[in-house]
């Protein structure tokens, strides 16, 4: 209701400029700029760097140079191609992440894809969540369904979820053949699901329905109630049927 | 305290539920944030829930979800109060309190067109202890007044209602939890009800009348 008494206008930072916040329709920055406050907006682009010292809020938000918000950030779609860092926990439906972005809390989504790198420091909530590159969450990862095709490295404290599904992208390449140090692998505390298919993961305890452990994992703990698979080439301390 | 846990798996084991299920009730916030207890246990870091509550609402949960979508159930849950406000024709046609209770609450607050969520909770829970036998009328009047005055302060938490009687004279009081309570041995426990209880209950009863 308040939307329609009040007029959005756009605002347009090209160069170097300093605003103090408010309520806006379209948003682009093109050159440096910073926010003061909190800002309300329909659609917020960045082609340079911009911060944003207060909260966000958006339908939609696109940055293709680097972007801090320090403020909680509520969005409806959410594509970086930069890199951005979110001080505070994120809301946002549906997040393409093909740079590089850092959660300094939790992010809270329906649907995330990551072809670059994410990391966050606190939960990741979602419905799907795909990822063809690296993430790093300190915290835990809850997803319906878990989709992930290892690129490089990558960590989390727990995975929670319904289908968790694990995958190498490519075949072996030149590091690797020189050193196993440099392997890619996925590390977790616990993996706890319905079904979980994993490959080249590196886990203290899975429990699951249906298991099934491909080549590369080290397992300390593997808790299966119907089925289970285990690949010859991977080292699982003990599996329990329960 | 420690006896009062249950382990995540000793809890999926008892309500065959899976995984995916309590992860999906967690991330609709169906099940509280604070009610996942990390504890190390000799196999590593464990889950406990809280045994009463967790079973008690897994149960809800299974029963409910036919008919209710997960987010209905979210908000049915939450405490918070529901943004509803209705009216007095509405509260007797949709049966939600009987028309008996509704004028006793009129005659004590006097004649108002719309009820908000928290004057109906008021009303419904006085209709509750009413009928259940446990309030007497005098006692009544005074529910309505304490809860008019500071239900406001204890909104969005989880607090109690709480009746003793010593002598034949009785205090009612709201409290964030009643735990950590004690009284001279002359004083006995009438009513010790939840609020979220009945807020859920009454929830219910208003969804299931809009559909």
């Amino acid at each position: 209701m308040e939307q329609k008494q009040q007029p959005r206008n756009d605002l347009n930072i090209s160069g170097i400029g300093r605003m103090g916040g408010g309520v806006f329709k379209d948003v682009k920055i093109d050159g440096m700029g910073k926010i003061g406050g909190d800002i309300d907006c329909l659609a917020f682009t960045s082609n340079g760097t911009v911060g944003v010292e207060g909260s966000l809020q958006a339908e939609s938000m696109n940055i293709n140079g680097t972007a801090k918000v320090e403020g909680t950030a509520t969005l409806d779609k959410m594509v970086i191609g930069g890199m951005s860092t979110f001080d505070d926990n994120v809301y946002c439906r549906s997040v393409v992440i093909n740079g590089r972005v850092t959660f300094g809390e939790s992010l809270k989504s329906d649907k995330v894809e990551v072809g670059g790198i994410l990391k966050a420091k606190g939960d990741v909530q979602c419905e799907t969540f795909s990822v063809k590159g690296h993430f790093t969450i300190g915290g835990l990862l809850n997803a319906d369904h878990v989709d992930i095709k290892l690129n490089l490295p990558c960590s989390a404290q727990e995975i929670g979820g319904e289908h968790i599904v694990v995958r190498k992208w490519k075949s072996p390449r030149f590091w690797e053949q020189i050193q196993h140090g440099f392997s890619i692998r996925l590390k977790a505390h616990n993996i706890e699901g319905n079904h979980i298919d994993l490959e080249y993961a590196e886990v203290d305890t899975v429990r699951g329905n249906d298991v099934s452990i491909g080549p590369g994992c080290t397992i300390r703990l593997v808790e299966y109630k119907n089925t289970i698979h285990l690949d010859p080439e991977s080292k699982v301390g003990s599996c329990v049927r329960i | 305290m420690d006896d009062d846990l249950i382990s995540k798996k000793e809890l999926l084991e008892i309500t065959g539920i899976s995984y995916g299920q309590l992860y999906r009730w967690k991330r609709k916030i169906l099940i509280p944030e604070d009610w996942f207890i990390r504890k190390s246990s000799y196999t590593g870091q464990e889950t406990f829930f809280p045994r009463h509550k967790i079973i008690a609402r897994v149960d809800k949960i299974i029963n409910m979800k036919d008919d209710l979508s997960l987010d209905e159930l979210a908000d049915v849950f939450s405490p918070n109060a529901g943004e509803t406000s209705l009216r007095s024709t509405e509260l007797i046609e949709r049966n939600i309190v009987s028309s008996m209770t509704l004028d006793l609450y009129v005659e004590i607050q006097g004649k108002q067109d719309d009820f908000t969520f928290d004057n109906i909770l008021c009303i419904y829970i006085l209709e509750k202890l009413l009928k259940s036998g446990e309030l007497s009328r005098d006692e009544g009047v005074m529910l309505v007044r304490t809860m008019e005055e500071h239900y406001g302060k204890l909104a969005g938490k989880n607090g109690e209602l709480v009746l003793i009687r010593k002598m034949g004279v009785s205090t009612l009081f709201l409290t964030e939890s009643a735990d950590q309570m004690y009284f001279d041995t002359g004083v006995k426990w009438v009513i010790r009800l939840p609020l979220a209880t009945s807020i859920e209950e009454l929830k219910l009863k208003m969804n299931e009348r809009e559909e």
